[in-house]
Protein backbone atom coordinates (compact mmCIF):
# COMPACT_ATOMS: atom_id res chain seq x y z
CA UNK A 1 0.00 0.00 0.00
CA UNK A 2 1.51 3.07 -0.94
CA UNK A 3 2.14 5.60 1.94
CA UNK A 4 0.70 9.31 0.98
CA UNK A 5 4.86 10.29 0.24
CA UNK A 6 5.50 7.67 -2.40
CA UNK A 7 1.91 9.04 -3.91
CA UNK A 8 2.95 12.52 -4.13
CA UNK A 9 6.61 11.44 -5.68
CA UNK A 10 6.91 12.24 -8.96
CA UNK A 11 9.05 10.20 -11.47
CA UNK A 12 12.91 11.50 -12.55
CA UNK A 13 11.66 12.54 -16.06
CA UNK A 14 8.72 14.33 -14.54
CA UNK A 15 10.92 16.42 -12.05
CA UNK A 16 13.34 16.99 -15.47
CA UNK A 17 10.78 17.88 -17.60
CA UNK A 18 9.35 20.58 -14.67
CA UNK A 19 12.46 21.90 -14.61
CA UNK A 20 13.96 25.03 -16.53
CA UNK A 21 17.19 25.38 -18.11
CA UNK A 22 16.43 28.89 -18.94
CA UNK A 23 18.29 31.10 -16.41
CA UNK A 24 21.53 29.45 -16.99
CA UNK A 25 21.25 29.33 -20.82
CA UNK A 26 20.41 33.56 -20.11
CA UNK A 27 23.47 33.58 -17.86
CA UNK A 28 25.79 31.80 -19.86
CA UNK A 29 24.80 33.77 -22.88
CA UNK A 30 25.23 37.35 -21.34
CA UNK A 31 28.69 35.57 -20.09
CA UNK A 32 29.14 35.19 -24.29
CA UNK A 33 28.33 38.48 -24.85
CA UNK A 34 30.25 40.15 -22.38
CA UNK A 35 33.19 37.96 -23.60
CA UNK A 36 32.41 39.02 -26.93
CA UNK A 37 32.67 42.88 -26.18
CA UNK A 38 35.47 42.26 -24.13
CA UNK A 39 37.57 40.62 -27.02
CA UNK A 40 36.73 43.48 -29.21
CA UNK A 41 38.23 46.12 -26.49
CA UNK A 42 41.07 43.73 -26.05
CA UNK A 43 41.67 43.74 -29.91
CA UNK A 44 41.39 47.84 -29.98
CA UNK A 45 43.89 48.22 -27.02
CA UNK A 46 46.06 45.69 -29.02
CA UNK A 47 45.81 47.78 -31.56
CA UNK A 48 46.82 51.05 -29.81
CA UNK A 49 49.20 49.84 -28.77
CA UNK A 50 50.64 48.61 -31.77
CA UNK A 51 50.40 51.99 -32.85
CA UNK A 52 52.16 53.55 -29.67
CA UNK A 53 54.44 51.28 -30.48
CA UNK A 54 55.29 52.60 -33.92
CA UNK A 55 55.15 56.42 -32.32
CA UNK A 56 57.80 55.05 -30.10
CA UNK A 57 60.04 54.25 -33.08
CA UNK A 58 59.43 57.21 -34.62
CA UNK A 59 60.12 59.17 -31.47
CA UNK A 60 63.51 57.27 -31.08
CA UNK A 61 64.19 57.82 -35.08
CA UNK A 62 63.78 61.88 -34.20
CA UNK A 63 66.05 61.71 -31.44
CA UNK A 64 68.69 60.46 -33.12
CA UNK A 65 68.09 62.64 -36.20
CA UNK A 66 68.17 65.63 -33.44
CA UNK A 67 71.06 64.33 -31.29
CA UNK A 68 73.48 64.07 -34.87
CA UNK A 69 72.13 67.79 -35.58
CA UNK A 70 73.07 69.24 -32.05
CA UNK A 71 76.70 67.66 -32.85
CA UNK A 72 77.02 69.26 -35.87
CA UNK A 73 76.38 72.42 -34.65
CA UNK A 74 78.61 72.03 -31.52
CA UNK A 75 81.30 71.14 -34.29
CA UNK A 76 80.56 74.52 -36.05
CA UNK A 77 80.18 76.27 -32.62
CA UNK A 78 83.91 75.04 -31.88
CA UNK A 79 85.19 76.78 -35.15
CA UNK A 80 83.02 79.76 -34.92
CA UNK A 81 84.88 80.40 -31.56
CA UNK A 82 88.58 79.65 -33.33
CA UNK A 83 87.70 82.15 -35.76
CA UNK A 84 86.63 84.70 -33.13
CA UNK A 85 89.67 84.10 -32.02
CA UNK A 86 91.84 84.46 -34.96
CA UNK A 87 89.50 87.53 -36.20
CA UNK A 88 90.78 88.93 -32.25
CA UNK A 89 93.94 88.37 -32.74
CA UNK A 90 94.18 90.24 -35.66
CA UNK A 91 92.47 93.39 -33.90
CA UNK A 92 94.79 93.64 -31.68
CA UNK A 93 97.35 93.75 -34.31
CA UNK A 94 96.16 96.36 -35.68
CA UNK A 95 95.71 98.21 -32.79
CA UNK A 96 99.37 97.63 -31.89
CA UNK A 97 100.19 98.64 -35.59
CA UNK A 98 97.71 102.07 -35.01
CA UNK A 99 99.59 102.91 -31.66
CA UNK A 100 103.04 102.61 -33.55
CA UNK A 101 102.41 103.87 -37.00
CA UNK A 102 103.54 107.54 -37.89
CA UNK A 103 100.93 110.04 -38.53
CA UNK A 104 99.74 109.54 -42.32
CA UNK A 105 96.18 108.73 -43.36
CA UNK A 106 94.38 106.72 -41.44
CA UNK A 107 93.19 103.01 -43.23
CA UNK A 108 89.49 102.79 -42.21
CA UNK A 109 88.53 99.74 -39.16
CA UNK A 110 84.81 99.01 -39.79
CA UNK A 111 83.42 98.08 -36.53
CA UNK A 112 82.20 94.55 -36.65
CA UNK A 113 79.19 93.94 -38.43
CA UNK A 114 76.12 93.80 -35.96
CA UNK A 115 74.40 91.35 -34.85
CA UNK A 116 77.39 89.02 -35.01
CA UNK A 117 76.12 85.79 -33.46
CA UNK A 118 72.33 85.24 -33.72
CA UNK A 119 71.48 85.65 -30.09
CA UNK A 120 70.51 82.72 -27.58
CA UNK A 121 66.70 83.15 -27.97
CA UNK A 122 65.43 79.87 -26.84
CA UNK A 123 67.19 77.19 -24.52
CA UNK A 124 67.35 74.64 -27.21
CA UNK A 125 66.94 72.37 -23.87
CA UNK A 126 63.90 74.09 -22.93
CA UNK A 127 61.74 72.73 -26.38
CA UNK A 128 62.20 69.27 -25.20
CA UNK A 129 59.25 69.88 -22.71
CA UNK A 130 59.30 68.26 -19.22
CA UNK A 131 57.67 65.02 -19.36
CA UNK A 132 56.34 62.61 -16.28
CA UNK A 133 58.44 60.06 -14.79
CA UNK A 134 59.21 56.95 -16.22
CA UNK A 135 56.95 54.21 -16.00
CA UNK A 136 54.26 56.43 -14.46
CA UNK A 137 52.84 56.76 -17.81
CA UNK A 138 52.16 53.19 -18.68
CA UNK A 139 49.76 50.97 -16.77
CA UNK A 140 52.02 47.85 -15.96
CA UNK A 141 48.14 45.38 -15.75
CA UNK A 142 45.40 45.22 -17.50
CA UNK A 143 42.99 45.98 -15.02
CA UNK A 144 39.82 47.54 -16.62
CA UNK A 145 40.03 47.75 -19.91
CA UNK A 146 37.81 50.32 -19.95
CA UNK A 147 40.76 52.77 -17.51
CA UNK A 148 43.43 50.86 -19.52
CA UNK A 149 41.89 52.69 -22.57
CA UNK A 150 41.59 55.93 -20.91
CA UNK A 151 45.48 55.88 -19.71
CA UNK A 152 46.47 54.40 -23.53
CA UNK A 153 44.50 58.01 -24.93
CA UNK A 154 46.46 60.00 -22.80
CA UNK A 155 49.77 58.38 -23.87
CA UNK A 156 48.50 58.70 -27.21
CA UNK A 157 48.63 62.61 -26.37
CA UNK A 158 51.39 62.93 -24.78
CA UNK A 159 53.49 61.04 -27.55
CA UNK A 160 51.72 63.29 -30.02
CA UNK A 161 52.97 66.95 -28.12
CA UNK A 162 56.66 65.12 -28.07
CA UNK A 163 56.54 64.75 -31.38
CA UNK A 164 55.38 68.28 -32.07
CA UNK A 165 58.18 69.38 -30.08
CA UNK A 166 60.42 67.30 -31.56
CA UNK A 167 59.62 68.70 -34.51
CA UNK A 168 60.18 72.33 -33.07
CA UNK A 169 63.40 71.67 -31.92
CA UNK A 170 64.48 69.90 -35.16
CA UNK A 171 63.64 73.01 -37.48
CA UNK A 172 65.05 75.17 -34.86
CA UNK A 173 68.34 73.58 -35.37
CA UNK A 174 67.85 73.73 -38.89
CA UNK A 175 67.94 77.56 -38.92
CA UNK A 176 70.88 77.76 -36.82
CA UNK A 177 72.42 75.67 -38.72
CA UNK A 178 71.91 78.42 -41.43
CA UNK A 179 72.44 81.16 -39.33
CA UNK A 180 75.88 79.89 -38.09
CA UNK A 181 76.88 79.13 -41.67
CA UNK A 182 76.11 82.76 -42.50
CA UNK A 183 77.83 84.17 -39.88
CA UNK A 184 80.75 81.73 -40.66
CA UNK A 185 80.93 83.74 -43.97
CA UNK A 186 80.43 86.82 -42.53
CA UNK A 187 83.73 85.89 -40.14
CA UNK A 188 85.20 84.85 -43.59
CA UNK A 189 84.78 88.43 -45.28
CA UNK A 190 85.78 90.45 -41.97
CA UNK A 191 88.64 88.06 -41.30
CA UNK A 192 89.83 88.99 -45.44
CA UNK A 193 88.81 92.86 -44.76
CA UNK A 194 91.24 92.71 -41.76
CA UNK A 195 93.91 90.90 -43.72
CA UNK A 196 93.42 94.11 -46.15
CA UNK A 197 93.70 96.51 -43.34
CA UNK A 198 96.92 95.05 -41.73
CA UNK A 199 98.25 95.20 -45.31
CA UNK A 200 97.81 99.13 -45.77
CA UNK A 201 99.25 99.52 -42.33
CA UNK A 202 102.16 97.48 -43.50
CA UNK A 203 102.55 99.77 -46.42
CA UNK A 204 102.57 102.76 -45.35
CA UNK A 205 104.75 102.20 -42.32
CA UNK A 206 107.55 100.73 -45.24
CA UNK A 207 106.71 103.81 -46.91
CA UNK B 1 4.50 10.76 -18.69
CA UNK B 2 2.16 12.21 -21.03
CA UNK B 3 2.93 13.96 -24.32
CA UNK B 4 3.35 17.68 -22.94
CA UNK B 5 5.72 16.47 -20.16
CA UNK B 6 7.64 14.53 -23.13
CA UNK B 7 7.69 17.65 -25.13
CA UNK B 8 9.21 19.35 -21.96
CA UNK B 9 11.74 16.76 -21.50
CA UNK B 10 12.63 17.00 -25.40
CA UNK B 11 13.27 20.82 -25.54
CA UNK B 12 14.88 20.55 -22.10
CA UNK B 13 17.59 17.96 -23.24
CA UNK B 14 18.01 20.51 -26.48
CA UNK B 15 18.46 23.51 -24.03
CA UNK B 16 21.51 21.10 -22.09
CA UNK B 17 23.15 20.17 -25.06
CA UNK B 18 22.90 24.40 -26.23
CA UNK B 19 24.07 25.31 -22.42
CA UNK B 20 26.52 22.53 -22.96
CA UNK B 21 28.30 24.24 -26.22
CA UNK B 22 27.60 27.33 -24.99
CA UNK B 23 29.59 26.63 -22.02
CA UNK B 24 32.35 25.00 -24.11
CA UNK B 25 32.44 28.11 -25.96
CA UNK B 26 32.60 30.04 -23.07
CA UNK B 27 35.41 28.11 -21.68
CA UNK B 28 37.14 28.15 -24.76
CA UNK B 29 36.82 31.90 -25.60
CA UNK B 30 38.12 32.98 -21.54
CA UNK B 31 40.96 30.88 -22.63
CA UNK B 32 41.49 33.25 -25.71
CA UNK B 33 40.95 36.08 -23.72
CA UNK B 34 43.38 35.13 -21.07
CA UNK B 35 46.16 34.53 -23.99
CA UNK B 36 44.82 37.88 -25.36
CA UNK B 37 45.52 40.03 -21.82
CA UNK B 38 48.73 37.85 -21.50
CA UNK B 39 49.83 39.29 -24.91
CA UNK B 40 48.70 42.90 -24.11
CA UNK B 41 50.79 42.54 -20.61
CA UNK B 42 53.77 41.83 -22.72
CA UNK B 43 53.33 44.62 -25.00
CA UNK B 44 52.61 46.91 -22.35
CA UNK B 45 55.87 45.67 -20.82
CA UNK B 46 57.48 46.35 -23.73
CA UNK B 47 56.44 49.97 -24.21
CA UNK B 48 57.66 50.70 -21.06
CA UNK B 49 61.03 49.84 -21.80
CA UNK B 50 60.69 51.47 -25.31
CA UNK B 51 59.71 54.67 -22.79
CA UNK B 52 62.17 54.12 -20.77
CA UNK B 53 64.71 53.97 -23.57
CA UNK B 54 63.57 57.30 -24.68
CA UNK B 55 63.45 59.18 -21.93
CA UNK B 56 67.12 58.16 -22.01
CA UNK B 57 68.08 59.58 -24.73
CA UNK B 58 65.67 62.83 -24.17
CA UNK B 59 67.88 63.13 -20.84
CA UNK B 60 71.28 62.34 -22.97
CA UNK B 61 70.39 65.26 -25.28
CA UNK B 62 68.75 67.24 -23.02
CA UNK B 63 72.42 67.45 -21.35
CA UNK B 64 73.80 67.95 -24.81
CA UNK B 65 71.62 71.20 -25.71
CA UNK B 66 72.55 72.60 -22.63
CA UNK B 67 76.01 72.65 -23.13
CA UNK B 68 75.21 73.51 -26.92
CA UNK B 69 73.44 76.96 -25.27
CA UNK B 70 76.35 77.26 -23.00
CA UNK B 71 78.93 77.35 -25.64
CA UNK B 72 76.53 79.24 -28.03
CA UNK B 73 76.09 82.13 -25.02
CA UNK B 74 80.50 81.67 -24.54
CA UNK B 75 80.84 82.42 -28.41
CA UNK B 76 78.25 85.13 -28.59
CA UNK B 77 79.74 86.63 -25.16
CA UNK B 78 83.22 86.55 -27.48
CA UNK B 79 81.54 88.09 -30.51
CA UNK B 80 80.42 90.72 -28.20
CA UNK B 81 83.71 91.48 -26.82
CA UNK B 82 85.33 91.40 -30.16
CA UNK B 83 82.60 94.01 -31.77
CA UNK B 84 83.39 96.11 -28.65
CA UNK B 85 87.36 96.19 -29.27
CA UNK B 86 86.84 96.87 -32.73
CA UNK B 87 84.82 99.48 -31.94
CA UNK B 88 87.41 101.26 -29.78
CA UNK B 89 89.96 100.54 -32.52
CA UNK B 90 87.81 102.70 -34.75
CA UNK B 91 87.71 105.29 -32.02
CA UNK B 92 91.30 105.32 -32.26
CA UNK B 93 91.33 105.81 -35.55
CA UNK B 94 89.07 108.61 -35.72
CA UNK B 95 91.33 110.57 -32.91
CA UNK B 96 94.32 109.86 -34.77
CA UNK B 97 92.21 111.26 -37.68
CA UNK B 98 91.17 114.33 -35.82
CA UNK B 99 94.25 115.30 -34.68
CA UNK B 100 96.14 114.73 -37.90
CA UNK B 101 93.66 116.83 -39.70
CA UNK B 102 94.59 119.48 -37.00
CA UNK B 103 98.25 119.44 -37.90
Amino acid sequence: MPTRKSKSRKSPARVLASLSLKPAQDALNRLAAGQDQDEKRLDKIEAKLDKQEMKFDKLEGKLDKIETKADKLETKLDKLEKKYDKIEAKYDKIEAKYDRRPPMPVPTVSPLPAPLLVAVTAKLSRLLGARPSVGARFPRSVGQPDELEQALDKVEKELDKDEANFDKLEADLDKREKDYDQLEKDLDNLEAALDGIELDLDRQVVA
Amino acid sequence: MNKAEQQRLQRLVASAQEIASLGQRVQEQGGKLDTKEQKILEKLEKLAKKEAKVKQKMLKLDGKLEKLDTKAEKVNKKGAAIKKKSEKIAKKRARLSTSEGGK
